[in-house]
């Protein structure tokens, strides 16, 4: 059964955006895309759906990873929604995300990492 | 008879018949002479004078004359000292205008002569030192003129004295420097302070040489503010040594500078490229992924398995492109010094263990036993990715060089430190580089075996780090071994009690 929340992957580098998506996808998960932390808090609160994982770039224009965070946090309707960084920098370690994926992202450590907060995906039939 | 003026007078006197026999001597001129009135009256002037040129001749030459003068005159005093008059002497004549007696007043100017002849000794030994001094003197009377140079000085513009005397010195005085050398000089000798002041001066083959001039006030004998005595010596060449050393000084600090601002701009340069590099790699990493996971899937795997092959060797690729930029960014990390360490308790043995499983692959593939002897718990206080790290690049390094050949690894701990040692047999390190092989973007052999040299040196920056030691003994061609020491528990926490970890089994 395909889960009934999608994963909003918030990534302004469109081809990394679009391969994480796909994989998602082929592994039987919903997917909705942001370009910047500003899209993302958009599609959090216009309430259409609350997804289950936010994986989360920190480097972006408009609005970065780390102001995406901090407003999140501050609302308390989408404070509790697990947060995946992506990020290449060691010094993300730091940063005060759920769980993280270093860059290059692994595709066995995100399709696991993802399963963790949304349960398996549904197998395309 | 004597004039009772003369007699009471506060001055020596005394009356000399036309014979030189003393009529007449006051008490002024008895003391003077230190003998009793009644022991000169009666008796020859000259015999009071001892012989000789200085003495009776002056005193004769006196009488003879019959005029006033005014001779220095020795004698010896009744207390036997020896003693120096000067005599003005002059007739006194009778009524028929015919000199009948020689009046004779005179001075005591012993003391007076004394520090006239001391003064002109001095000013011949200040001129004699002067002259051979190897400086420049001159010497300006209350007037500010200056009356005397010595030698040196002379020499040194090429012209007389008669020429430099007065005011004739600043002539020679550069015209750029004139009004500061004379406001200098001239606002001294109002205050009477000493000076010091630079000027360009002429020189005798008509180049300007820079001269330091120092002037002091002098005084004379009486106390009295006499002139000023300056020393001036030729500064030229210490000035141009000096002016070339501010040159270089400037030149040499802003080449580090800039040396500096391309080290930085590099190492941001090293930092945005390996951090830029990351997103389109994990793109192509994961693209691959996607591809490798399709292909692996049973109906185009049998279509065609020359494609996987491809594929896996495109992931390898993109492997160690994840290397060489995980690299670069440790290394512009250390250079900026933003290396920080998650300190943490692990187990070393642990991260070994795990490690050397994963990296059993590559090394089977590169020929490589591995024989491990890993003490089964190691604790420690440490940052565990960089520890993998530290131990990844010492096998991978072993590899690398030592293809076909086993590596040793042990792992071990003694007290407060734990040592990993990963010895190879491959092509060894040369006596000369075994230093060098730590430094950044060096390499064992110049050989390309690949990569950018710089796995030792972030090595050694972690293990550092760390408060550790790294060392490495080696030969060419007989392989090397790579000393790794870490201290396990931070300085603060080595008391003698163990930690909790050490004690209780997990």
């Amino acid at each position: 059964m395909k889960p009934d929340c999608p994963v909003l992957v918030v990534e302004d580098d469109e081809d990394h955006l679009d391969v994480i998506a796909t994989l998602l996808r082929e592994s039987g998960y919903r997917v909705i895309l942001a370009r910047n932390g500003e899209e993302a808090l958009q599609h959090l609160r216009s309430g259409t759906c609350r997804p289950c994982v936010i994986l989360l770039d920190l480097w972006m224009p408009v609005m970065s990873g780390w102001r995406f965070r901090e407003e999140q946090q501050k609302d308390p309707a989408l404070a509790e929604i697990p947060v995946v960084a992506l990020s290449g920098d060691g010094e993300t370690r730091a940063f005060d995300a759920t769980a993280h994926l270093v860059k290059p992202v692994q595709f066995d450590p995100l399709v696991e990492i993802v399963e963790r907060f949304c349960g398996p995906g549904e197998r395309a039939d | 008879m004597m004039n009772p003026l003369y007699e009471s007078a506060p001055v020596a006197h005394l009356e000399v018949d036309l014979d030189g026999l003393i009529c007449r001597v006051n008490d002024v001129g008895a003391a003077a002479f230190g003998r009793a009135t009644s022991h000169l009256v009666g008796k020859p002037l000259v015999s009071l004078f001892p012989d000789g040129p200085t003495g009776r001749a002056r005193v004769r030459h006196l009488l003879a004359g019959l005029e006033a003068d005014a001779e220095e005159v020795a004698f010896v005093h009744g207390d036997g000292a020896e003693r120096w008059v000067r005599m003005f002497g002059w007739p006194v004549r009778g009524s028929d205008g015919a000199p009948r007696a020689i009046q004779i007043i005179f001075l005591d100017i012993t003391e007076q002569r004394r520090l006239r002849l001391e003064l002109e000794g001095s000013e011949a030994r200040f001129r004699l030192l002067g002259d051979s001094a190897p400086i420049m003197l001159w010497i300006a009377g209350r007037d500010a003129r200056c009356w005397s140079f010595n030698q040196r000085w002379l020499e040194f513009t090429g012209r007389p004295m008669e020429m430099e005397v007065g005011d004739g010195w600043v002539e020679g005085v550069h015209p750029e420097d004139l009004q500061h050398c004379m406001d200098t000089y001239l606002t001294a000798f109002v205050h009477r302070r000493d000076f010091r002041m630079e000027y360009r001066l002429r020189r005798a083959d008509g180049q300007y040489r820079w001269i330091l001039d120092t002037g002091l006030p002098h005084y004379g004998l009486d106390g009295q503010f006499a002139g000023f005595i300056g020393s001036c010596i030729d500064i030229t060449d210490f000035k141009e040594a000096n002016e070339s050393l501010r040159i270089m000084k400037g030149q040499l600090e802003r080449r580090v500078k800039e040396a500096g601002v391309a080290i930085q701009a590099r190492d941001e340069f090293l930092s945005i490229a390996s951090h830029e590099l990351r997103t389109p790699l994990s793109a192509l990493v994961l693209q691959l992924a996607g591809l490798q996971k399709a292909l692996h899937a049973e109906q185009l795997q049998s279509l065609n398995g020359k494609l996987t092959g491809k594929v896996d060797k495109a992931v390898k690729a993109t492997a160690r492109l994840t290397t060489l930029v995980d690299n670069l960014l440790d290394v512009s990390r250390i250079a900026s010094g933003r290396l920080q360490l998650q300190l943490e308790t692990s187990d070393l043995a642990d991260v070994a263990r795990d490690l050397i499983e994963r990296v059993t692959d590559a090394a089977r593939r590169a020929g490589c036993e591995l024989r491990c002897r890993i003490e089964p718990r190691i604790p420690g206080v440490w940052d565990r990715v960089r520890l993998e790290q530290i131990l990844d690049n010492l096998i991978s390094n072993a590899m690398k060089y030592g293809p076909g050949h086993p590596i040793e690894v042990t792992i071990a701990a003694a007290g407060n430190t734990a040592t990993i040692s990963v010895r190879d047999h491959g092509i060894g390190i040369a006596k000369e580089d075994l230093e060098r092989i730590f430094g950044r973007f060096e390499r064992a052999s110049t050989r390309n075996y690949g990569g950018l040299g710089l796995g030792l040196y972030i090595t050694r920056q972690l293990v550092e780090t760390h408060g550790g030691t790294i060392q490495v003994t080696s030969e060419p061609g007989a392989g090397a071994l790579f000393v790794v020491q870490l201290p396990r528990w931070p300085e603060a926490r080595t008391a003698p009690e163990l930690p909790p970890e050490e004690r209780a089994p997990r």
